[in-house]
């Protein structure tokens, strides 16, 4: 059945009416009207200094969730990545001293790739679920935290690692480069390119994936890798932010990540998944907690609004894929 | 006939793009087995769907034993006297069959525990009244595909349906378990029980059916007496012009170099002493019932699945394949037989799914060439006369038939030289059958290797140049192609 010329136009302004329903594009709305709502009751929200400042605020969880969003995608995920960021912080402060500055930051990010080996190599070699296996390792590293820092706060960032919270590339600073490049990044090779589609196709059906040949298993350990390098990258940007690394930093923020990736629309049954939906989700969650500071209501209420963004946009994803 | 116990009259139905029914009649007396057949998305689901309550229809009415029917959701349905026998068995594996019969309306007793005692008695009448045995305390998982046929069939009769509705029922059994299947039914007919039976094997509608009603394209063509027709007539209904043999020329060179062999293989206590040779050119065929151990050898030629004993020659080198992954680069490709747990990607546009196992085609560069992957799907669309509104339509949205067609695509897109085809036709109507024997006739006619698995002795017996038999793990005939017959094939994996 070939299709006409006319009937293939109107099969693309479909496409284009669907890709920008409610359904497919909530999160994105309520962003815009967000701002909007806080451009017109704020002189200071537009100002360029402020925007910056939100992106830069949200890097760290939206790298970290950039990480999730390839993890969700293949219907995995990982609760130990805030552990795993601040973790980095310390794995850092506690090696410069002995290695150097270079040194450490490379060997962060190669204990990054071996947690991200050895806790995809339990799920898909071993086949423990992943809820549990990173349960255990959010317990192991923040454990490690303790034991590292003897519970107390490390310091002693030098003025290269201020650069990752700080430094500016043509006056746009540094976190703020990382998190919107690794977003472009993230979108390009999640839903341009092969591996990306690997990992989806592993998200929608697994034992098909298989047998159609796709190395399964090493699909979803590089994604764990991928995810834990983000960590880590993330990560880093805080170290520089904060200047100080304690044993309770960045947990909790694996949780912030999953939510922003959820509300970008991305299935926690895998298969789908938009990185740059998430982006948004990230900035959304910021705005609205920079919203409540230029309103001054106090931050008190950003979990609990949060919570309720969260559960509306997920109902009103599924309620509309239901009615199709 | 006596007064209609089901009656539905101009059932219309459109989807986005598709206009599944239109104006469909259907009637049904009480204690007749009504057939309705047609093409792959001619509309028989979607017309059992309205009837469950599945589907809103769009025009229409309904009426049991004469009165108009409100059906809107499947639990009017289900009141009204109306059962459904899913294909996909929706019960929970982990649950006993008594636990899964009654799911959601167990009888309690003090405190609100379960009334084991008063299920296990309705049970046992129910089986009772209608010669059915099922052990009422067997896990779900553990059953066979019949057995759980019969729990579906025990939970409608236990609800009292009067009319069961079959889609395909028989697509997933072997011959005797069809068999055990239509002696169930025909008990329940003399019951009193009406049924609509939806089947791709017009042979079956003449052993069980009393009336046939033909749908094509959407509409009703016609309904007919079974012993007021034929099979050749039925068949032209369905397809508008009269049928072509189903079985292209055996040409299959028994010259063929052998690419492929199995030498004394072993696996648990499974397989014994499994040996064959598959050679370029030719169709192997490999049949059994269910349980004989043929797909173990698949599962152990794809490397998904380890062996005890024996070896694995490809092109006379003997050859460790130790994953599907490695197999596809040696050249075997699978189209698995289950195609919704591991052929499909269900929520995937109909491209990507096409694409998946040849993406590096597509794509030297990594990145994916949407336009260009698109373009090959509609080349297969053409080819395989898949009934879909566009290249990307999700399929889970195609109708069975249509969706075996997808993955059958993806496998040819593959460069592989040795095909392994698990039960190609299963949901396949006559003409889209009568297609792939050909093409996979003339895919051998090219050079590549085909082993033909299928539990249909007579797709065996029509279309592979040599077959093997197995029964409970063992080889009980290996046919050449002047030997091989349906009825060889029969005797061979029922030892009668
Ligand atoms: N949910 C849906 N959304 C869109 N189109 C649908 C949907 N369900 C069915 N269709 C379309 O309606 C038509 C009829 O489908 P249906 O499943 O009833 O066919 P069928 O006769 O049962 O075919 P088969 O023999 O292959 O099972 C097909 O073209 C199918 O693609
Ligand atoms: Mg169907």
């Amino acid at each position: 059945m070939t299709m006409k010329r006319g009937q293939e136009a109107q099969t693309r302004f479909s496409a284009l009416v669907k890709a920008l329903s409610l359904q497919n594009m909530a999160i994105v709305y309520v962003f815009i009207i967000l701002c909007i709502v806080l451009a017109l009751s704020s002189d200071a929200f537009l100002r360029p200094r402020n925007i910056i400042n939100i992106i830069r605020q949200a890097s760290v969880v939206g790298v970290l969730a950039i990480g999730m969003t390839f993890l969700l995608s293949t219907a995995q995920f990982d609760l130990a990545v805030g552990a795993q960021a601040g973790f980095t912080g310390v794995v850092i402060l506690l090696l410069i001293p002995v290695i150097g500055f270079i040194p450490a930051l490379l060997s962060s990010l190669g204990i990054a790739v071996l947690i991200g080996l050895i806790t995809g190599a339990i799920i898909t070699k071993i086949g423990v679920n992943s809820l549990v296996t990173t349960l255990g390792t959010l317990s192991i590293i923040k454990g490690l935290l303790l034991v590292l820092t003897d519970g107390r706060i490390l310091r002693g960032a030098t003025p290269e690692l201020r650069w990752f919270g700080s430094g500016e590339i043509l006056s746009i600073p540094f976190p703020v480069i990382a998190f919107l490049g690794l977003g472009i990044l993230g979108e390009f090779v999640l839903n341009y390119t092969r591996y990306g589609r690997y990992l989806l196709a592993i998200g929608g059906n697994r034992e098909a994936s298989k047998l159609a040949g796709l190395r399964v298993d090493e699909i979803i350990i590089s994604a764990f890798v991928l995810s834990s390098i983000c960590a880590t990258i993330g990560g880093i940007i805080l170290l520089g932010r904060i200047y100080s690394a304690s044993p309770l930093g960045g947990v909790g923020t694996e949780f912030i990540a999953i939510t922003a990736a959820v509300l970008g629309g991305t299935s926690i049954f895998g298969g789908e998944g938009s990185v740059w939906k998430t982006v948004v989700a990230v900035l959304l969650l910021q705005v609205l907690g920079n919203g409540f500071n230029l309103l001054n209501i106090g931050a008190n209420y950003q979990e609990l609004i949060q919570g309720f963004i969260m559960i509306g946009a997920v109902a009103l994803y599924t309620y509309q894929r239901r009615r199709q | 006939m006596s007064r209609s116990i089901l009656e539905m009259r101009g059932i219309t139905k459109t989807f986005p793009g598709v206009v599944a029914l239109n104006q469909v009649d259907l009637d049904v007396a009480p204690g007749e087995v009504h057939a309705v057949v047609g093409e792959n998305g001619a509309g028989k689901s979607t017309l059992m769907k309205i009837l469950s309550g599945a589907y809103e229809r769009d025009a229409g009415s309904i009426f049991l034993n004469g009165q108009p029917a409100d059906i809107s959701a499947p639990a009017d349905a289900i009141r009204q006297g109306i059962g459904i026998v899913y294909q996909d068995l929706p019960l929970v594996p982990s649950l006993s069959v008594l636990a899964n019969i009654y799911l959601g309306r167990e009888e309690t007793g003090r405190l609100g525990k379960i009334d084991r005692a008063r299920h296990l008695a309705r049970f046992e009448q129910l089986c009772d009244s209608f010669g059915i045995y099922l052990p009422p305390d067997s896990r779900i998982r553990d059953l066979s595909v019949a057995e759980r046929q019969l729990v579906e069939i025990l939970k409608v009769l236990d609800r009292d349906a009067q009319v069961i509705v079959m889609d395909e029922p028989t697509a997933t059994l072997d011959q005797n378990a069809k068999q055990a299947l239509f002696q169930t039914v025909r008990q329940l007919q003399a019951a009193g029980k009406s049924f609509i039976f939806i089947t791709h094997f017009i042979d079956e509608i003449f052993e069980i059916a009393d009336r046939v009603t033909v749908l094509k394209d959407g509409c009703r063509v016609d309904t007919l007496e079974i012993d007021q027709t034929s099979p050749q007539e039925v068949v032209a209904m369905m397809i508008g012009h009269s049928p072509r043999e189903m079985f292209p020329e055996k040409t299959g060179a028994a010259s063929g170099r052998p690419i492929l062999q199995l030498r004394g293989i072993y696996i648990d206590a499974r397989i014994r002493d499994f040996s064959m040779t598959l050679h370029q050119g030719e169709i192997l065929g490999l049949t059994g019932l269910v349980g004989s151990g043929c797909s173990d050898i698949v599962n152990l030629i794809i490397g998904n699945l380890d062996y005890d004993r024996g070896a694995v020659l490809l092109d006379g080198a003997p050859t460790r394949i130790s994953s599907p992954f490695e197999a596809i680069k040696h050249g075997i490709c699978l189209l698995p037989s289950d195609r919704k747990g591991s052929g499909l990607l269900l929520d995937f546009e109909l491209a990507k799914n096409v694409s998946l196992s040849s993406i590096a085609k597509i794509s030297p560069r990594q990145v994916i060439q949407v336009q260009r992957e698109r373009q090959i799907a509609s080349e297969f669309i053409e080819k395989l006369r898949i009934v879909t509104p566009s290249a990307r339509q999700r399929v889970r949205n195609l109708s069975g038939g249509n969706q075996q067609k997808v993955v059958l695509a993806r496998m040819l897109r593959t460069d592989a030289r040795i095909l392994i085809l698990d039960e190609p036709t299963q949901g396949i109507d006559v003409r889209a059958k009568e297609e792939i024997f050909l093409l996979m006739r003339q895919l051998a006619d090219q050079g590549k290797a085909i082993l033909f698995i299928s539990s249909e002795f007579k797709e065996i017996a029509g279309v592979a140049d040599r077959g093997i038999v197995l029964r409970n793990g063992a080889i009980t005939a290996a046919l050449d192609r002047d030997e091989i017959s349906e009825a060889r094939l029969v005797a061979a994996a029922t030892m009668l």
